[in-house]
């Protein structure tokens, strides 16, 4: 027999549930809208930076690529500076954002060294750490070579 | 242990909160026996505004308010967002669920008498609810910043201009000189701002009120003691809200929230209509032109929110039954069905729009022309300006037209132009193109006499004809050519339009178009019905 204690338990639990149920629903929906830009992957594109026979050997040269990139609602024309270093046939493309805090770093021709204005972070040619705080070399990006152009992956 | 932590916890705070009594007071309120399902309209329109509360929320972490950036961050968050088209639903049909769930509520308040003696001000307090909640949804549908919110919300501005210090008012509404940037901010302030202060005050009055007085109950005393209303009157509540909720969530699941092209005030050719729950006082409006409009826009109004607040101490005596009130029933029951018959005309009375995202020739070509070399030195990614398959137009037509026709004007001396620029028609149909671009409409697929047809149309007669509302106005409008010349009229008029008719200022597109472009554009013209 069921007695009225058990009816009032009863009917609190499906109350909880079909609550818990619709909260979760609109959670779903809530959650996916707000998370979703924050994991969104960014397009990558490969971008023509320079002629691979125009550029001098082991020593970066500063390239300033232009990009239209979503941001999101709108559209910015994203410029970004990229270091492009060739060592014979090879070319590396090093993202000039120090490893430390984020400053931009800065190529000092006479020392042969990159510089980081910020904390005194010093990077070789090629963006490994020679002294400073940065605790990892500079990020690199993809490269290719088609027809002597050289295409940077940004 | 843990639980045990949690429980002193708890313990704590109630001692220097009192949260569980208040808990008590808020659950175990006495309902009386007899209360039935009726009694579940106000919990459900409580769900319904907590739900347009927090999609509100979320939404506003993405909209701009900006007449260059609304309609763009709307699109975002249709078609960018994960759920994020269900999100925008849930608060547009939201909106709709909303109103009939307070007519709904008023409809059982009245029905049952609820709003008499000592429930006076609750019911004040409900009508002026209602009011909150109509001005959320006409200040809610300018914000997309398309054609039927820049429309709807002029022909609203041009409403409230009719009464005493109209033009006062409809100052105060349109924040500047023209409905503009100063408009969609004030309006967005009301929306996001002033009504939900005002709802959620008006709310916790009606609530309160509620609370003060009891639930107004069966209509007669029904044998049976008081139960608290949690569980058991919540779990009505509880299962209409569900329902409710399940209807909402389907539709915005189902339908997409209707977003209409971006709005154009030059745009002279779209009919305005407002939402189906303005619909009747629009079609009202119909019956009193001229200077009798103040009639339909501010006395039937007036008295009939009049009459609403009024209610109580109108009808004071102590009958509840609704066969028992015969004057306030035939009243309202007119006043409905006058509501409900008005919705019905407008609803016919309202033309179809063309669905924007339907793509007429025009645009199929110029998604066709702008494919071109010449374009794509620029408008490459990387290069000196956005790729044509993704570019946000802002600029106005004229300029568009004028830069395809002479690319050098965009920046003369800074680079070298692509030699040689396009006809008027081809820079007509490139617009049209950017312009479905920019609404986000899905490319169109047509079969390849319909694509040759278009080009043949874009770049040979847009400029003089135009169809589906786009091309020349020089000659006649061929949206429904078909209809009064077939193929065999139409091919010998469009090789040699003076062998028809010695008096036709048509050029000869004989010697211009080949056999298979003259076949594709006579079939395609010949089928315009």
């Amino acid at each position: 027999m069921t007695t009225e204690p058990d009816r009032r338990q009863f009917f609190a639990r499906v109350v909880k549930t079909i609550q818990t149920a619709i909260a979760g629903t609109l959670g779903v929906v809530l959650g996916g809208s707000i998370l979703s830009p924050s994991f969104l992957r960014r397009d990558e594109h490969w971008l023509p930076a320079a002629s691979l026979s125009g550029l001098p050997e082991n020593a970066p040269t500063s390239i300033t690529l232009r990009l239209v990139r979503e941001d999101g609602y709108s559209q910015i024309v994203d410029h970004r500076t990229v270091f492009l270093v060739k060592t014979g046939e090879h070319v590396i493309a090093l993202d000039p954002t120090c490893t430390h805090l984020g400053c931009r770093v800065r190529w000092e021709a006479e020392a042969h060294e990159l510089h980081c204005p910020c904390h005194g972070g010093v990077y070789d040619h090629l963006g490994m750490v020679k002294s400073g705080p940065p605790p990892a070399p500079l990020p690199r990006l993809a490269t290719k070579i088609e027809n002597d152009q050289i295409l940077v992956q940004v | 242990m843990a639980l045990s932590r949690v429980d002193a916890l708890l313990d704590w705070l109630d001692s220097r909160t009192g949260w569980r009594t208040g808990r008590r007071h808020l659950l175990e309120e006495p309902i009386p026996a007899g209360v039935g399902w009726w009694f579940v309209t106000g919990s459900v329109l409580l769900l319904l505004l907590a739900v347009q509360l927090i999609t509100g929320v979320v939404l506003a972490m993405y909209y701009v308010p900006s007449p260059e950036h609304a309609y763009d961050s709307i699109r975002y968050i249709m078609e960018r967002l994960t759920f994020g088209r269900i999100l925008r639903g849930l608060h547009f049909f939201g909106a709709s669920f909303i109103v009939v769930a307070a007519v709904i509520h008023m409809v059982r308040v009245v029905a049952l008498g609820s709003y008499k003696k000592p429930r006076e001000v609750t019911w004040i307090s409900g009508v002026l609810l209602l009011l909150v909640i109509l001005g959320f949804a006409l200040s809610g549908y300018l914000l997309p910043w398309d054609q039927k919110a820049y429309w709807a919300t002029t022909v609203t501005i041009n409403i409230a201009r009719s009464g005493p210090l109209g033009e006062f008012i409809a100052g105060i509404l349109k924040g500047g000189s023209t409905l503009g940037s100063l408009t969609l901010l004030r309006w967005y302030a009301a929306h996001v701002f002033l009504l939900p202060a005002a709802l959620v005050g008006f709310v916790l009055a009606h609530l309160f009120l509620m609370r003060r007085h009891g639930i107004s109950g069966a209509l007669r005393p029904v044998p049976g003691a008081p139960k608290p209303f949690y569980p058991y009157h919540a779990l009505k509540d509880t299962i209409a809200g569900a329902f409710v909720f399940a209807l909402l969530i389907t539709f915005a699941s189902v339908f997409r929230a209707p977003l209409d092209s971006i709005a154009d005030p030059s745009d002279a050719n779209y009919v305005p209509r407002p939402e189906w729950y303005f619909l009747s006082l629009f079609q009202l409006l119909k019956y009193f032109p001229g200077p009798l409009e103040p009639v339909a826009t501010i006395v039937i109004p007036g008295l009939v929110l009049g009459v609403l607040v009024l209610l109580p101490f109108l009808d004071h005596g102590p009958d509840r039954h609704f066969y028992k009130r015969p004057l306030v029933t035939g009243g309202f029951a007119i006043i409905g069905l006058s509501i409900i018959v008005l919705t019905y005309l407008g609803y016919k009375d309202t033309p179809a729009h063309a669905n924007p995202a339907v793509w007429g020739p025009l645009p199929i070509a110029g998604a066709e022309f702008a494919k071109d070399k010449r374009c794509e030195r620029c408008h490459v990614v990387g290069g000196a300006a956005n790729p044509l398959v993704n570019t946000r137009l802002t600029r106005e037509p004229a300029w568009l037209i004028a830069h395809v026709r002479d690319p050098e004007m965009i920046g003369p001396g800074l680079r070298e132009p692509p030699p040689g620029g396009m006809n008027e028609g081809q820079a007509r149909s490139i617009a049209s193109y950017l312009r479905k671009v920019r609404i986000g409409a899905p490319a169109a697929s047509v079969s390849d006499n319909v694509r040759r047809a278009s080009i043949v149309f874009g770049r040979s007669c847009a400029s003089c004809h135009m169809i589906d509302g786009e091309g020349g106005a020089v000659g006649p409008d061929l949206t429904r050519v078909g209809s009064r010349h077939d193929a065999a009229w139409l091919r010998p008029w469009i090789t040699q339009p003076d062998a028809v008719d010695p008096a036709a200022n048509m050029p000869a597109f004989g010697e211009v178009l080949n056999d298979a472009d003259m076949t594709a554009i006579v079939s395609y013209l010949a089928n315009r019905r």
